[in-house]
């Protein structure tokens, strides 16, 4: 039935994408919310909370509050903790409740920016949609309300922002340092980096630089209002294996001078299956056996890093079937017609007992499988999804490294 | 370290004692949530009825916290959710989501389990969902399974029950009339097992009593046995409900014996309970000479290192700093966003004998920026009780006890006087240790 989970978990909710993006930016965030919000968050999708200083709070919102529709408390509240606080920006967005009685966010937010002079987002959140809608609209305010000045390129070769980085999609297992080397040990300037190790200051000049770099789908929206405000071109892709990296890097080079984005024309170009025979040189060694190599596979997952795994398994590993499944709303054009955007657990269920030979994602979806000796299952944890419990299973899948992980999980105890 | 980034000025997330003169002693506001995971939720709470099935009917981002809790401790078989959307808001078929969620789930699992328990959340109750149908339909429609009405309803936190409250009620809502085992007594409302070795348990036991727990219930069969006790002890405030509940509906006695560190408090909930089991008394004057052999012991050990206590080791904090305070420690902070009622004689004695003791909040929005110094401050040297203490202090010197852990009376006293000599001698991980949520459940 539509909506059940029977077996599975879901994924960290809008408001927690919110919170993981602005996370390092100086701000003051709130979630409109009784309790359990700011733990939920920050006990599973926040692996930061403990060591790094963040403003992050639920607004303690009571029957009484809700019933009287007295928002003043909440405007109260905020404008006590900026006054002491003194944050760059303030947030407030939604939980469920706020949303049934229908709080204007956007008219709150005004109010509380009136009043203190900090510029002020109010979020139409509601803790029914995944963290990568929450995560898009954070970062796409920030492009909007900060990035406002065209910034002088004042350096030589292409600078890059990489829009789209938070742990709920990178973790913090090495990913993050792996891909702002990645840039930069391919002679690229890393301008800033949406947004883990940046400062809101830096990443208000992303202007500055001459393309943008899509890793996540969380920061689709942001290139977009990048593009539009500052003629910033964008590419969408992650650097998981040699051929991905090789593809990013292609893109990058040629986006810059054309002021074009690499999946506007042809999203399927990069990834698809029939690029994929293009690229296919039938010179190099198979290095997977014919039987691993000709069982289908599902990836589950966010579509980029499942879209960048895929073009690993069928340019680095010569696997042709490979099919995604992405359960988190945004496909960033990057899916093919073979694959599926869902997040309801029958409609997987189904699929990757009936169409796979081995599933790739994160260990919580093991619980699907019905018959473990007809489908292998690869653990590919993310912490958007199983939270923080299996940060030991991660893999640092940014670089060539992940091919030949890759191949170990597929070859490991393999029967077929 | 946290560095404070702000210049928040964090003194009003604290009060001295001498200045409290409410329940509520910090203003309410914005509210933070630290790092120290251990106690329970009703997620974990609810995995006490064996083999139990839990599931929840709710939005994505409130079902986010319960499922990664259930996968954590083990417990996703015995889990499952029904997702709430948008639509669903306006579509006027909640009734229906619920009723064919649940029978969908239910229906699936083999063997089916003796007990659901079956959460709705605050925007069920703001819409006037009938939740009455839907659990007369379900009880109907799956007379084998004791259907269990729960709630995940923070929004309501402030009003008549707490969902924690809730939870210690429904919990035992299952329980069914029976005839009465006049030699069987219960202790409702815990999450660790009671002591047994205490005064109380052993009283009962002398006098021939079967003392039942859910937290040592193996089979449904024996929490279903409950229902034949003739009492309800129950030590933890948040239990009142639940005993109030089963007052009325099976009749069985609602005896209130709270924790306590007060000797004369101890001895008159003893003599209570001696009364109404008609059990010979023990001998209190040695019971106390033993508590304070162990506290004197202690205090040989750990001689004038700090301790700060926080209310999430023991719902009485400021009682047991009145004890510690009178054995010779020196008790520096209590954490605790409230004071308890029954604190109130501990409140009067620290404001005449320590009125600078500090009280800190724990969820102030101040908190957030606190400094986490103060075992630093002593060279590290500061003894903790209860998970908060030990983040706020920043100490690595800590008594894990959580909602007392099942300790009570003198013997409770003794045996976390033993705790603290311990650990005021061995190092703790404890980050690592307060990271763990609901320290304890296992599914």
């Amino acid at each position: 039935m539509r909506q059940v989970q029977r077996v599975l978990a879901n994924y960290s909710a809008d408001l927690f994408g919110i919170c993981s993006a602005l996370y390092e930016l100086g701000g003051l965030i709130v979630m409109h919310d009784a309790s359990g919000c700011n733990s939920t968050y920050n006990t599973h999708d926040e692996p930061r909370w403990y060591d790094m200083d963040s403003m992050i709070y639920v607004s303690g919102l009571t029957e009484q509050d809700a019933i009287l529709g007295n928002d003043n408390r909440l405007i109260n509240d905020v404008l006590e903790a900026a006054e002491e606080t003194h944050p760059k920006f303030i947030v407030i967005c939604g939980s469920p409740m706020p949303y049934l009685i229908g709080t204007d966010f956007p008219g709150i937010a005004r109010v509380i920016e009136k009043k203190c002079g900090i510029p002020t987002f109010g979020f139409k959140t509601n803790g029914m949609h995944t963290y990568v809608r929450g995560a898009q609209d954070a970062f796409a305010g920030i492009a909007e309300r900060f990035c406002q000045k065209r910034c002088d390129r004042i350096h030589d070769g292409i600078s890059c922002n990489l829009l789209g980085v938070t742990p709920l999609d990178f973790s913090v297992v090495g990913n993050v340092e792996a891909l702002k080397s990645f840039i930069r040990q391919n002679g690229f300037i890393l301008n800033s980096t949406w947004a883990m190790g940046d400062s809101l200051e830096k990443i208000s000049v992303a202007s500055a630089a001459d393309v943008n770099v899509v890793v996540s789908s969380t920061g689709l929206p942001a290139a977009k209002v990048l593009r539009e405000k500052f003629g910033t071109p964008y590419v969408i892709g992650l650097p998981a294996g040699p051929s991905a990296s090789e593809e990013l890097l292609r893109d990058i080079h040629k986006a810059v001078p054309e002021k074009t984005h690499s999946v506007s024309g042809d999203p399927n170009a990069l990834y698809s299956p029939e690029s994929a025979d293009q690229h296919n040189d039938v010179s190099k060694p198979r290095m997977l056996p014919v039987r691993v190599r000709e069982r289908p596979v599902i990836i589950i997952g966010e579509a980029v890093l499942a879209s960048a795994t895929r073009t690993c398994l069928q340019r680095d590993l010569h696997i042709q079937n490979v099919r995604i499944v992405c359960p988190t709303e945004e496909d960033c054009g990057l899916l093919c017609k073979e694959d599926v955007l869902t997040d309801e657990e029958d409609e997987i269920t189904k699929l990757v007992n009936e169409k796979a030979g081995i599933v790739i994602a994160d260990p919580l979806y093991r619980r699907v499988i019905a018959d473990a000796g007809v489908v292998k299952f690869i653990d590919f944890p993310h912490e958007a999804y199983s939270g923080r419990m299996y940060h030991s299973l991660m893999p640092v899948f940014i670089g060539d490294g992940i091919r030949e992980w890759l191949m170990k999980k597929l070859t490991d105890g393999d029967t077929v | 370290m946290l560095q404070n980034l702000h210049k928040t000025d964090t003194d009003t997330a604290e009060v001295k004692i001498t200045s409290v003169d409410t329940y509520t002693p910090f203003k309410s506001g914005l509210e933070y949530s630290c790092s120290a995971r251990g106690t329970w939720t009703i997620a974990h709470t609810s995995m006490l009825i064996p083999h139990c099935h839990q599931i929840f009917v709710c939005p994505e981002g409130c079902l986010r916290g319960v499922v990664l809790s259930a996968a954590e401790y083990g417990g996703l078989d015995r889990f499952s959710m029904v997702t709430v959307k948008e639509e669903d808001f306006v579509s006027g078929k909640m009734e229906h989501l619920f009723i064919d969620g649940i029978t969908d789930i239910l229906t699936h699992l083999s063997p089916a389990p003796p007990a659901a328990l079956i959460y709705s959340c605050c925007i069920h109750q703001f819409m006037g969902v009938d939740l009455a149908f839907i659990f007369r339909t379900l009880r109907e429609r799956f007379p084998k399974i004791d259907i269990i009405d729960c709630y995940m309803n923070p929004t309501m936190r402030k009003s008549k029950y707490s969902p924690d409250e809730l939870m210690r009620r429904q919990l035992y809502s299952a329980l069914e009339m029976m005839p009465k085992n006049q030699k069987s007594v219960n202790v409702i409302g815990n999450d660790f097992a009671f002591d047994t070795d205490n005064e109380l348990a052993v009283m009962l036991k002398d006098a021939g009593y079967t003392l039942r727990d859910i937290v040592r219930c193996r089979e449904y069969s024996e929490y279903k046995k409950m229902a034949e006790s003739i009492a309800n002890i129950y030590i933890w405030p948040a239990a009142y409900a639940g005993a109030v509940m089963l007052e009325e509906k099976l009749q069985q006695k609602a005896l209130s014996l709270p924790v306590s560190y007060d000797y004369e408090e101890i001895d008159r909930e003893l003599e209570k309970a001696a009364g109404y089991f008609n059990a010979p008394l023990p001998d209190l004057f040695a019971l106390r000479e033993a508590a304070d052999r162990a506290l004197e012991r202690a205090h040989l050990v750990i001689g004038d290192m700090p301790v700060e206590i926080d209310y999430t080791a023991t719902a009485r904090p400021l009682g047991l700093a009145v004890l510690l305070f009178q054995h010779g420690f020196h008790v520096t902070a209590v954490y605790t966003d409230s004071v308890m009622p029954g604190e109130e004689k501990a409140v009067d004695w620290l404001k005449v004998h320590y009125p600078d003791l500090p009280v800190r909040a724990t969820i102030n929005f101040r908190n957030r920026i606190m400094q986490r110094d103060s075992a630093d401050k002593n060279g590290g040297r500061l003894l903790a009780i209860g998970q908060k203490a030990a983040y706020y202090s920043g100490t690595e010197y800590f008594v894990n006890m959580i909602q007392m852990s099942g300790l009570h009376g003198y013997h409770g006293i003794i045996t976390l006087a033993g705790w603290m000599e311990e650990a005021s001698r061995v190092k703790k991980d404890t980050r690592k240790i307060i990271s763990v949520k609901g320290s304890g459940c296992s599914g």
